[in-house]
């Protein structure tokens, strides 16, 4: 009768944690990226108000583990999970959109749009750099 | 490189939406009206896109705001037009643009026009394109 091989795999939970601790530090590059990516319109006083507003924030889960920015009320948070959130105060939507005697100013989309193909570009090398820590 | 959002004005038009006020850019002149008189329009924006490397498509990305005689009347012009574009399919305008697909990416979100004071709801509608007009 042949012998049983047996083999046993076991979770490397380190590897977990340092990846969600690179994907972490991958977006919080990624929301800054993008806030400095936004050229906002600017008006006398220059360099005040909506310029200003700009920010971003991550949450893990519920928590807040990164930047400066306070959630909006109407985002709701997943219970698990990263979640980046990059923006701009009030008035920004009015400059993005538009109103009915001013017309649309988008400032805020084609940052984004410039943004979001180069996300892989932030986190592949935050997670390998955790990982290469890991044993 | 065409630009669908003449096609997206069309087919709104042709739901009837707001009695064909669907404007382009920025409203016409006389739909915006004084308090007490508000009137429904619709207002398209462009917010840029991207074009795909290797696939002649491209992924626009358009504002809408939707101005009612009231918040109720903007939420029930917007949904209408969420029912007209949201996930409408494939199909191609009268100039040969071809649209994959159109999606309600952000929902709607009421706002009051800083201007006139008249009622909206706004969002982003997201739209998969030809490059190129088709012909059947």
């Amino acid at each position: 009768m042949a012998r049983r091989v047996g083999a046993r795999t076991v979770l490397n939970r380190k590897c977990l944690s340092a990846i969600s601790e690179g994907m972490a530090e991958g977006l919080e590059s990624v929301g800054a990226t993008a806030i400095e990516n936004t050229t906002p319109p600017d008006a006398e006083p220059f360099g005040e108000g909506l310029v200003t507003t700009g920010d971003w924030g991550l949450w893990l889960g519920t928590k807040k583990v990164g930047g400066t920015a306070t959630k909006p009320r109407s985002v709701r948070l997943g219970t698990t999970g990263l979640t980046l959130i990059a923006g701009y105060g009030f008035p920004g939507r009015f400059q993005e959109f538009g109103t009915i005697r001013q017309p649309a100013r988008p400032f805020l989309t084609p940052a984004m749009l410039e943004t979001l193909p180069t996300v892989a570009d932030h986190l592949a090398p935050a997670v390998q750099a955790r990982l290469r820590g890991v044993r | 490189m065409v630009d669908p959002m003449g096609t997206i004005i069309a087919e709104l038009k042709t739901a009837n939406l707001a009695s064909g006020r669907v404007r382009g850019g920025e409203p016409a002149p006389g739909d915006a009206k004084a308090a007490g008189s508000f009137q429904r329009f619709v207002v398209l924006t462009d917010l840029g896109g991207r074009r795909y490397g290797r696939t002649p498509l491209q992924q626009l990305r358009y504002g809408f705001r939707c101005y009612g005689s009231t918040y109720q009347d903007a939420r029930a012009l917007y949904a209408e037009l969420s029912d007209t574009l949201h996930i409408a399919g494939p199909r191609i305008g009268g100039t040969g643009v071809a649209i994959y697909q159109s999606v309600d990416d952000t929902g709607g979100s009421a706002n009051r026009d800083p201007d006139t004071q008249q009622p909206y709801y706004d969002g982003v509608v997201e739209l998969f394109a030809s490059v190129e007009t088709v012909t059947i």
